[in-house]
Parts: structure tokens; C-alpha cells; sequence
């Protein structure tokens, strides 16, 4: 176990390490902050002045090295647009976006794994034809589709929920209802799939056999062993759901990072993207080792394997 | 005395062709105490049968005629009412231990289980109950055994974990659904002595279903030949084995290596009757060699008791003795 | 009886081992070994039985026979040839004397090419047949497994699975191999339909002089076909003899339990199975000594420190590796 822990993590900090170094060197090669920020007609003593003040004027490399050694000691670098540091700005806008992209996960596993495990229990009845129908469309529409939909539907032609900021609970509606139409169906299809297979397992012929009814043979037979499959399908919805809040954010202009990083992107504001993409990514490694471990966790299959390898 | 008397039942299954007929009409009775063996090949509807009868073939199975069961017709019962005769009146015990057993719970969770669904009063606390259960299916160490996953333990383990599960509620009969085809020979062999042996101790009837008649002759006191649906012969292990009547019986011993004479085995040419169709007379004649004109009509139903048959012409006692 | 025959196989301390990868820099990765040590012959137009149970290291012998899976060993002769080299660096005549027939029939044929084309196959991989003369010889393999000719255009899953697993053997037999190695031929089907492939394996056998090994877990089926019989147990021989022998008077402790387990042709020849305590160990970490001894009944202080070789008892053709039935047996000259 403790060697799984150490393997994990070593490849987690190179894995960050790789992220840290590839946005770097993408943002300094790909247009000029300085240029942009004091603007072309300020002359060119004033992006000389800007460019020294925020060390631009030194060679690639040792920028590098500097931004390696600020990372390394928890500084993430100033905001040229904010003047402060590009952590803080981060903070600021992370509750929103938190907000947003938990209710949306809590609504997306809320009606997509039910929707599943009903589809699969009813297997060719109605509902599970409407599950199918339903995540099919909802797959095959992009979440920006759907937010201008929405927004077009709710917003402009019945006018009953807002369709920018984040003030109030009504706020969440919209921008959470574009978000998890196409994950819940990912969800209900992967819930649905998982059951099938569970449920023709023999051991659930063995849990009737027992002594069990039916509803409580699926919920302590099917549902744990259904879980399995769908802890994987949750790592890869991490993702999804945080590339899902950068484009609603922006579609909703919801004040949260997704909409912060757009800005900064656009005025380059180097080191705030860098922290957000760090924060991403690191989001993402420790997803991925919360996974593994639930699945070591659920299935002592698994577990076995790895320590023997 | 009967403990279960299964009277005219036939099984079905809706499927997008239609019908598929796995049962078609069956009178089976089984004594207490017994050790029945039920033998046909795949697609005879043998596992079908006892499948349907307890609720676990699955929502396409239609299933007619009555099954009394110490005077409860199993047939038709809703399944939570199904369910509490499950794993306490009747249990069943299937082919592949190893996917029989819940992959993600602990050898002691699975027994507990069932020992908590099935007694009223388990007497002893659950884990010592649950060591009592493995001892008597003889898993050594069994303490340890509990704290185990299905996937560390070896087939042969795994079905004797099952059988254990499977007594936990002290059922009075125990459908044995292929227990040992999936194993070795030397342990199916023990799985065979281990069911005899809780059979006899515990006075709990068994129906064995098999495709192999060695194993019936091995550990049955009855046996019931089943082909295409349907009994078409039944008795007395010694008497069924010392004079086949019926030629698909006597067919099934003259094909099987041990059973057969020494020499050249006798296979049985065609194919079995598809489960669409519903041929008007013996199913079995077309594969017939002793078939006769009278065979497109169904044989009588003969009178059940001792050694009977299903057959207009039946193999002579002599010949087959 | 087929003693006199010259053999057509010859297998010698043969061994196959996996390498089993541990994690790096924490625990060693380890052999292991499947078959050990183990020294066979096939005599042409013989049936050699192999059995044993699951694990064993039967079936990897069987490829190693056909030239799949790594293997060492002090030497392997097919017809006198060297054959101790992988099937890409076999000789394609050699490739083609040599077939192999797996378990699952409906598995190992194209489930959208007719019967006949599939039987025709081999032929024209081999570039052995003019074109004009590869049907009709397909049709001649076909009727060598009693197929009639109705069946040529159908597709797999219109036949049985008896009718399978002869177009199965039909495949094979259209190269005219000399050797038939056959895993586990029948276990996948019905009693009534395996008899038509036994019959048809014995047949094949008188008609065509072919050479079969035939591997099995059932006992009562190996013991009807065969001539001779090899039983293994965790990788190693434990006896060898003419099938009736083994079985009417088995001499290794494990053959008698394994015998003692088929069941009974009658119900009044039931008796109980020798019982065989524990579980058969971890063929990664074999016990030393004889690999039999910590489940054996008549075991001796020997049986835990030394391997037992296979040494003939007698000069019946028999062979066990057991030192205690080595000793029972009265000394030869």
C-alpha cells in the first residue's frame, strides 16, 4: 500500500511539473503580453518599462528557472492586470465556480444514475426507451447549443429566469440545467449498461436464490458491483465538467474562473492562466488517485492484483 | 408421501420469434429424504424447470400447471411471497461457483446474509453460525474462510461456500443445478460424496440436475430422463440402469463412454426438436431407431409410480438387461 | 500393442515457465513453471491420452507440441525432425503435418464463410493443391468426418454443435497431417453427440493411420479412445502406461484418486472417491520433493526431499514417478 501511495504520487508531481512547464512556454511563445496590456500607441519606452518590471526582458530559460523556484516556494506570480497576486484573483472567483460545478455534478448523478438503474430494472418498457430517446439527444447536443436554447427559451421568450450572474438560487437554473442534460445522459447510459451486465450476473440468480426479494437483491447485490464501471465514468466527468463550466461560465457570465480564464487568455495575463491551469491539473491528478483508490476500495479484485502485480 | 408433487407444468419463454417452449408438461414428484436425479441434454428444459417453478428464470418466463409444495402451489406466487420459501424451504445450488458469489463481499458477509434472511432465530451469534455452516461443508479453517473474497478461494471452496449459503435456512430440498460440471474430477467426485452425506444426515431431499448419467448412478436413489420438455422415463436408479425402456434412455447409455458397452459407442443421429416447435407426438421420434407409425401421436402418460416410461415402443427388459 | 510402432513424436524434458512480473524494485519477478521436465512419445497411428485437471499444464504442453508458447527443452523430434523451435521458424510442411483442434468449435471458425470454404482454407495457405482440385478435396475431408454434402454452403451457427467441431477436424485433416493434437475435443458437447466424435477420432485413426494426442479432463472418455495414457499432475508426469493398465491397476497414488473419481458406468459399481485432502498448490511455488507429496495418502520422509523420475515398473510399458510404487514393484533385470 505504501508503495502505491509513493508510485502515485511521484507520477502526480511530475504529471503537474509537465502541465507547469508546457502552459509556460505555449504563453510566452504565443504573443506578447507587454504589446497588448500598455498597448501599441503608448510608445515603445513604455512596453520596454512594462516588460522590464515583470521580468519579460530576460531570456526564456531563466525565466523558467524563476518561475520554477517562485512555484516551487507557493508563489504563483502577480496578475499584470490586477497587480496582485494571480492566486488571489484565482481564490476570488473559485467559490462561484465550485458552487456551480457541484450543484451540477449533485443534479447530473441525481437523475442520470436513477435514470440508469430504472431503464436497465425495466428493461424494454417504456421508461427505459424514453432513458435511451432522451440521452441520445442529449448527447448529441453541445453544451453551448444548449445554453443559448435555454437562454433563448427561458430568458428571452418566456422571460422567467435570469440569464447572467449568479446572485440568487434562480441564478443556478439555467447555467446548471445546460451543464448536466448531456452528462446526465452519459451517466443514465453508462448506469443503464453497468446494471445489464450486473444483473445477469449469476450471483444475483444466487442472492433470489437465497431468500432475497427482488428490490433487495439489486440494492445489495447489483448496485455496489454496478458501481464499479461507473467510478470510472465519474474520473472522466471531472474533466468534462470542468471544461462544461469554462464554456457556460462564459455563455451565463457567471463571475467564476471559466469566465476569468477567457478574460485572462484574451489580455494575457500570464501568470493567472498559469495558476488556473495548474489548479486544473492538479484537480485532475488527484482525481484520478481518489479513483484508484475507491476502486481498490469497491472491488477486491483490484486490489489483489496490484499489490501482486 | 410427497414433499414436492409437480403435476402437468410446462415452461415457456416470450421472445421476439415467439414462444420457446423449454417445458412441456411435466409430473415429477419428490420424496422426502430423496436424492432424485434429473438427466437430459442441453435444451431439455431441465434447469428451466425448477428455475421457473421458483420465480428465477427471469420476467420472460411463462409458467403453467402446479407445483405443490407441502401443500403450497409454487406456481403463480408473487415473488416476495416466492421469496421467503426461497433459501428456507427450498434452496438451489448452480454451475459455476465461482460467479455464483457476489465478487465484492467477503465469504462471511454472503453467509451471514443468509443466515440473518432465514432464521428466526439464529441461536448462535451470525460469524459462529457461519464457521458452524463452512465446518459441515468441510472448508478447513473456516474461521479464516470468512474474512475471504469468492476470487481466493478455488472452485471446488467456492461450491462448497455455496452449499453452505444454500443450508443456512434448513431447507427440506435442495436443487443441485449441474453443482459439479464446472470443476475437477476429483472434486466434483467430492462434491457428489459432500451432498449425499448433508443429504442423509440432515434427511433433505436433493434433485440433482445433470447431463451425466455416471453422476446420477453415483449418489441417486430415482432418476428422471428429460428430453425436448418433456419425462420420458423415470424410476429406480437400479432399475432404470439394469433395463432402459425408453430408446433415448437406453441411446443416452450406449453413448456415453463408461456406460456403454465395451467397443464402439452409439451415437444418436439428428438434432433436438426446436423450442418453437410443438410436435404432435414423441419428441423424440425422429431420432427414433425403434420408431413406428403410432410415435406422431403422443404416448400415453403412463401411471407414475416405480419404473415408467413414455414410449409406444419400448425397449424389452431382456435386450436391455 | 503399438509398442513396435515407430514413434512419430518424441518430446524430451520438455519445460515451459511464465515469467510472472512482480512490481519494480520491490519484489522479484518469478518463473513459472507450467510443464517440467516432461519426456513424451506418440507412436504413429497411436492415441495417447493426457490428462489431468485443471492447471496442470496440459493444454500448455499441447501448444508447445504445435509451436505456440515459450519452451525449453533437451530435445523435441517430429518424424525424426528437429522440431524444438517456435511455429514462425517451423518449416511450412512441418507446419502442416502437425494440427491442432481446440475445444470450442464455434470459436474457432469464421462465423461468415461457409463450411466448405473454411474446410478449403488451409489448402490454399499452404499452396499445396491446384486450385481446380482444393474443393474437391475439402469435399473428401468433409466426408472423411462423415459430413454429407448438404452441409457444405451452410455457416457455422446453422450447424451442431457436433457437426462444429467435425468441420473443426475436417479443417485439419484436409492437409493430411500426420498428427492430430486435440485439446479438450468434446467437452463442450452433448453425450450423444460427443460419442460421434470419438467414434470418428478412432475412426480416422484405423483408416488414415494418424497419430492423435488427445487431451482431456474426462476420464471415462480418455479411457475408452486411447491406447496409452499420460497423467499430470502440477506440470510433471506422474504415470504412463496403456490405458487399461493405468486404469484397472493405477500404481501413482494420484491416479488412483483420479480414477477412483470417474463415476460409475453403474449404480451398484459406486463406490466412494479416494479423498484427496487440501487443494492442488500454487503451480508458481511447487512443493519440493515429489509435487504430489503434502496431498498424498502413502507419503514417506523421501517423497518431501527427492523428485521422483519416471521410471518403468515392469516391462509392460508402464511408468510412474513415485518412489513408493517404484519400490513395490519387483526388480527387473
Amino acid at each position: 500500500m505504501l508503495s502505491f501511495v509513493l508510485r502515485k504520487g511521484l507520477r502526480a508531481g511530475l504529471t503537474v511539473l509537465l502541465l507547469a512547464t508546457f502552459t509556460f512556454f505555449v504563453l510566452r511563445t504565443s504573443g506578447d503580453p507587454a504589446v497588448l496590456l500598455v498597448g501599441l500607441e503608448a510608445g515603445p519606452e513604455a512596453v520596454e518599462a512594462f516588460r522590464r518590471r515583470w521580468g519579460l526582458d530576460q531570456p526564456l530559460w531563466k525565466q523558467y528557472a524563476i518561475y520554477l523556484q517562485q512555484l516551487l516556494s507557493g508563489d504563483f506570480g502577480q496578475s499584470f492586470v490586477g497587480n496582485r497576486p494571480a492566486l488571489e484573483v484565482v481564490a476570488e472567483r473559485l467559490p462561484k465556480t465550485l458552487w456551480l460545478m457541484g450543484v451540477t455534478a449533485v443534479v447530473t448523478l441525481a437523475i442520470g444514475i436513477p435514470l440508469g438503474v430504472v431503464a436497465a430494472l425495466r428493461r424494454d418498457s417504456w421508461i427505459d426507451r424514453l432513458a435511451i430517446g432522451v440521452s441520445v439527444a442529449g448527447l448529441s447536443l453541445p453544451n453551448f447549443v444548449v445554453g443559448v436554447l435555454l437562454i433563448l427559451l427561458f430568458g428571452v421568450a418566456l422571460m422567467l429566469l435570469p440569464t447572467t450572474g449568479s446572485e440568487t438560487a434562480w441564478h443556478f437554473i439555467l447555467p446548471v440545467a445546460t451543464m448536466a442534460t448531456g452528462d446526465a445522459a452519459v451517466f443514465a447510459r453508462f448506469a443503464r449498461s453497468a446494471m445489464l451486465d450486473v444483473l445477469n450476473q449469476p450471483f444475483m440468480r444466487t442472492a433470489s436464490a437465497k431468500g432475497l426479494d427482488r428490490r433487495r437483491a439489486v440494492m445489495r447485490h447489483a448496485v455496489p458491483n454496478a458501481a464499479i464501471p461507473l467510478v470510472t465514468v465519474f474520473g472522466l466527468y471531472v474533466g468534462r465538467i470542468i471544461v462544461g463550466a469554462v464554456i457556460t461560465e462564459n455563455v451565463f457570465a457567471w463571475p467564476g474562473v471559466g469566465s476569468l480564464l477567457v478574460l485572462s487568455v484574451e489580455t494575457r495575463d500570464l501568470a493567472v492562466v498559469q495558476t488556473i491551469v495548474i489548479l486544473v491539473g492538479v484537480t485532475m491528478v488527484v482525481t484520478n488517485i481518489t479513483i484508484d483508490i475507491a476502486y481498490r476500495w469497491l472491488d477486491p479484485r483490484t486490489a489483489e492484483e496490484r499489490t501482486l502485480g | 408421501m410427497t414433499l414436492l408433487s409437480i403435476e402437468n407444468l410446462t415452461v415457456s419463454f416470450d421472445t421476439p420469434h415467439g414462444a420457446a417452449h423449454a417445458v412441456r408438461g411435466i409430473d415429477l414428484a419428490v420424496a422426502p429424504g430423496e436424492i432424485l436425479g434429473l438427466v437430459g441434454e442441453s435444451g431439455s428444459g431441465k434447469s428451466a424447470l425448477f428455475l421457473a417453478t421458483l420465480g428465477l428464470a427471469g420476467p420472460r418466463a411463462r409458467v403453467r400447471g402446479s407445483a405443490l409444495f407441502d401443500g403450497t402451489d409454487l406456481v403463480g406466487l408473487s415473488d416476495r411471497v416466492l421469496s421467503r420459501i426461497r433459501g428456507r424451504r427450498v434452496s438451489m445450488v448452480f454451475q459455476d461457483p465461482a460467479s455464483s458469489l457476489n465478487p465484492v463481499m467477503t465469504i462471511g458477509r454472503q453467509l451471514d446474509e443468509a443466515i440473518r434472511l432465514n432464521r428466526q432465530n439464529p441461536g448462535r451469534p451470525g460469524s459462529a453460525a457461519a464457521r458452524d455452516l463452512l465446518a459441515e461443508v468441510g472448508i478447513p479453517d473456516p474461521g479464516r474462510r470468512l474474512r475471504s473474497y469468492p476470487h481466493e478461494l478455488s472452485g471446488g471452496q467456492n461450491q462448497r461456500v455455496m452449499i453452505a449459503m444454500m443450508l443456512a435456512g434448513n431447507p427440506d430440498l435442495l436443487i443441485a443445478d449441474e453443482p459439479n460440471t464446472a470443476l475437477d474430477v476429483t472434486v466434483q467426485a467430492q462434491i457428489l460424496d459432500l451432498l449425499k452425506r448433508i443429504s442423509r444426515a440432515r434427511g433433505m431431499s436433493i434433485v440433482l440436475i445433470s447431463h451425466d448419467l455416471g453422476v446420477v448412478a453415483q449418489i441417486c436413489d430415482t432418476v428422471a430422463v428429460m428430453y425436448a420438455g418433456r419425462i420420458v422415463e423415470s424410476g429406480p436408479v437400479m432399475d432404470v440402469f439394469d433395463a432402459p425402456r425408453h430408446p433415448y434412455t437406453a441411446g443416452l447409455m450406449a453413448s456415453r463412454p463408461g456406460t456403454a458397452p465395451a467397443g464402439r459407442l452409439m451415437p444418436i443421429g439428428g438434432v433436438v426438436p426446436s423450442p418453437f416447435e410443438q410436435p404432435a407426438g414423441c419428441a423424440f421420434a425422429p431420432r427414433c431407431p425403434r420408431r413406428r407409425a403410432a410415435c406422431t401421436a403422443m404416448p400415453p402418460t403412463p401411471v407414475a409410480g416405480g419404473h415408467w416410461w413414455r414410449c409406444f415402443n419400448p425397449v424389452e427388459a431382456a435386450a436391455a438387461a | 500393442m503399438h509398442e513396435s510402432r515407430r514413434s512419430i513424436l518424441e518430446v524430451c524434458e520438455l519445460s515451459c515457465r511464465f515469467r510472472s512480473r512482480g512490481l519494480p524494485f520491490l519484489s522479484g519477478s518469478r518463473d513459472i513453471g507450467a510443464v517440467d521436465g516432461v519426456s513424451l512419445t506418440v507412436g504413429r497411428g497411436e492415441i495417447v491420452g493426457l490428462v489431468g485437471e485443471s492447471g496442470c499444464g496440459k493444454s500448455t504442453l499441447a501448444k508447445a507440441i504445435v509451436g505456440l508458447g515459450p519452451i525449453e527443452a533437451r530435445a523435441m523430434r517430429f518424424d525424426g525432425t528437429d522440431i524444438l523451435r517456435p511455429l514462425d521458424r517451423r518449416p511450412r510442411d512441418l507446419i502442416r503435418r502437425i494440427q491442432y483442434v481446440f475445444q470450442d468449435p464455434l470459436g474457432a471458425l469464421d462465423p461468415r464463410r461457409t463450411v466448405l470454404y473454411q474446410v478449403a482454407e488451409p489448402l490454399l495457405i499452404h499452396r499445396r493443391t491446384p486450385d481446380a482440385e482444393r474443393f474437391a478435396r475439402a469435399r473428401t475431408a468433409l466426408r472423411d468426418v462423415n459430413l454429407g454434402e448438404e452441409i457444405e454452403a451452410k455457416y457455422p451457427h446453422e450447424l451442431s454443435g457436433g457437426q462444429r467441431q467435425r468441420v473443426v477436424i475436417a479443417r485439419a485433416l484436409v492437409l493430411e497431417p500426420d498428427l492430430l493434437v486435440c485439446d479438450e475435443p468434446v467437452s463442450a458437447l452433448d453425450v450423444s453427440i460427443q460419442a460421434q466424435v470419438i467414434n470418428l477420432l478412432r475412426d480416422l485413426r484405423d483408416r488414415l493411420d494418424l497419430s492423435i494426442l488427445f487431451i482431456s479432463h474426462d476420464l471415462a472418455v480418455v479411457r475408452h479412445l486411447c491406447d496409452r495414457i499420460a497423467v499430470m499432475y502440477l506440470g510433471r508426469l506422474c504415470e504412463v502406461g496403456p490405458a487399461e493398465q493405468v486404469f484397472g491397476d493405477p500404481r501413482h497414488p494420484y491416479t488412483k484418486a483420479l480414477t477412483s473419481a470417474i463415476p460409475p458406468s453403474h449404480p451398484r459399481l459406486a463406490k466412494p472417491p479416494v479423498r484427496l485432502p487440501g487443494e492442488p498448490p500454487d503451480p508458481g511455488d511447487p512443493p519440493s520433493g515429489c509435487r504430489f507429496h503434502p496431498r498424498c495418502g502413502d507419503r514417506e520422509a523421501l517423497c518431501s526431499r527427492v523428485v521422483p523420475t519416471l521410471e518403468a515398473l515392469g516391462d509392460g510399458g508402464r511408468f510412474a514417478a513415485c518412489h513408493v510404487a517404484k519400490r513395490s514393484t519387483p526388480a527387473q533385470c
